[in-house]
């Protein structure tokens, strides 16, 4: 009979709802918000939902998601800590994602438009100008540098920097980066119209001009020696972003290409979304630091906007071919949403001005810049 | 005294964003290299 009452103890001791605490409660909401504004909004859905229910799982009181037990044979990681260590811990997945990246992006408007790179580099501004705005908050260097890089909008560059540098914030600041880079048409049409006159909305520029096959071919190669030699840190990202636009341009290898674009993309991102919602316990998220990167992550990125903008305008001071400066804000990568809203509010003022393809080249960019940038904070601050 | 933190986090600024700058220029020169002499190639392949 006590044998009976043990058992029955012992079940109700590990019921979940015996563990449950305020604070799960609260991640419970934040993880149901995040999965509506993917399913109900469509923002960034890819990533916020499975980022959403990584953070549900996560915060359900005794289930094994996260963590790492002594075992008869080692430590025993649960589920979404094998993905954790092996995928993002290792860097292999955000890597991953940016071979995927590059298979999906078609550098031809860059190419055709090169003075875009510019506007690439400039909307960096934002990063590190969050990067001593963390600083001032009293972040150290390293996380600093990890928070301002929400600023460059590129998910996959975040998470790489965060995990090496800054690997306890990982899940605010991924978390953050997502947000802000789905809220790209809310947060940026506002800084594009305060920082532009209506004349400047309305340049028209020209069409851009064919880029040959070849010319594609040898950009990635040139790309990836020119980057990898300059900042040698940012090799890894840059390698495989290169590597997987060369799979794309040069039509001979369609089976990895359409593997890089789908398959493996599609695979890792479910496993980069559970992990980043994974690190985002009640103990860890639930203090004033998250609070804190959110807001900083919403002025590197209105900084970086303001950078791409501002270039473009001082740009046309020497340029006989005016640019739209409009497209200096697809600098924040964000591809290809910061691009689309260009168009967006290019057209706002002039409904026949087609921006897109032109702010496509600052997009692909910023991607370039952002992952050079990243680079950079692990070479002085690792 | 300045805080050595503080010193260090303007050189990261001030240094980091240079570089990218750098970088970014050089890799638009180059670009602007790889057209002219693909597209001049071009031009003397249909010339011929």
């Amino acid at each position: 009979m006590s044998e009976n009452f043990a058992l029955l103890h012992q079940i109700i001791a590990n019921v979940g709802f015996v563990h449950l605490t305020a604070g799960h409660v609260v991640m419970w909401g934040i993880a149901f918000i995040f999965i509506f504004l993917a399913i109900k909004k469509g923002f960034e859905p890819l990533l916020l939902l499975p980022i959403g229910f990584g953070i549900l799982i996560v915060n359900l009181p005794l289930a094994p998601i996260m963590g790492i037990s002594e075992g008869a044979h080692g430590p025993q990681r649960d589920l979404v800590r094998w993905f954790y260590d092996f995928g993002i811990a290792t860097e292999i997945i955000p890597c991953l994602i940016f071979m995927g990246v590059g298979a999906l992006t078609d550098f031809g408007p860059m190419i055709a438009n090169p003075k875009t790179l510019i506007l690439g580099a400039a909307a960096q501004f934002g990063v590190y100008v969050t990067f001593f705005g963390a600083k001032l908050f009293g972040f150290t260097l390293q996380e600093a540098a990890s928070i301002g890089i929400i600023g460059g909008a590129d998910g996959p560059t975040c998470i790489y920097l965060t995990s090496f540098l800054a690997p306890h914030l990982l899940g605010a600041n991924a978390l953050a980066a997502y947000s802000y880079m789905a809220m790209v048409p809310l947060i940026q049409p506002p800084i594009m119209r305060l920082l532009t006159t209506k004349k400047e909305r309305m340049i028209r520029m020209k069409q851009l001009r064919p880029v040959s096959k070849a010319e594609k071919i040898i950009f990635p190669l040139v790309g990836t020696v020119v980057i990898c030699m300059l900042v040698p840190a940012a090799a890894p990202l840059m390698a495989m972003l290169f590597l997987g636009n060369l799979f794309r341009e040069s039509g001979v290898v369609e089976r990895l290409n359409h593997a890089a674009q789908n398959e493996l993309l599609n695979i890792v991102t479910i496993f980069l979304g559970l992990a980043v919602g994974a690190t985002m316990s009640a103990e860890k998220f639930l203090h004033p630091q998250p609070i804190f990167i959110f807001c900083l992550g919403l002025v590197a990125f209105a900084f970086s906007t303001a950078g791409g903008l501002l270039m473009a305008k001082t740009m046309n001071l020497f340029l006989k071919e005016k640019i739209n400066p409009l497209i200096g804000s697809a600098g924040v990568s964000a591809v290809p949403m910061a691009a689309r809203v260009t168009q967006v509010v290019g057209q706002k003022d002039d409904p026949k001005n087609f921006l897109l393809m032109h702010a496509m080249g600052p997009n692909v960019a910023g991607v370039i810049g952002t992952a050079t940038a990243a680079g950079l904070f692990l070479t002085m601050l690792r | 005294m300045v805080d050595n933190s503080w010193l260090m986090a303007f050189r990261v600024f001030v240094w980091g964003f240079s570089w990218v700058f750098l970088g970014l220029v050089i890799l638009m020169y180059c670009t602007k290299v790889i057209s002219a002499v693909v597209r001049g190639t071009e031009k003397k392949e249909k010339k011929s």
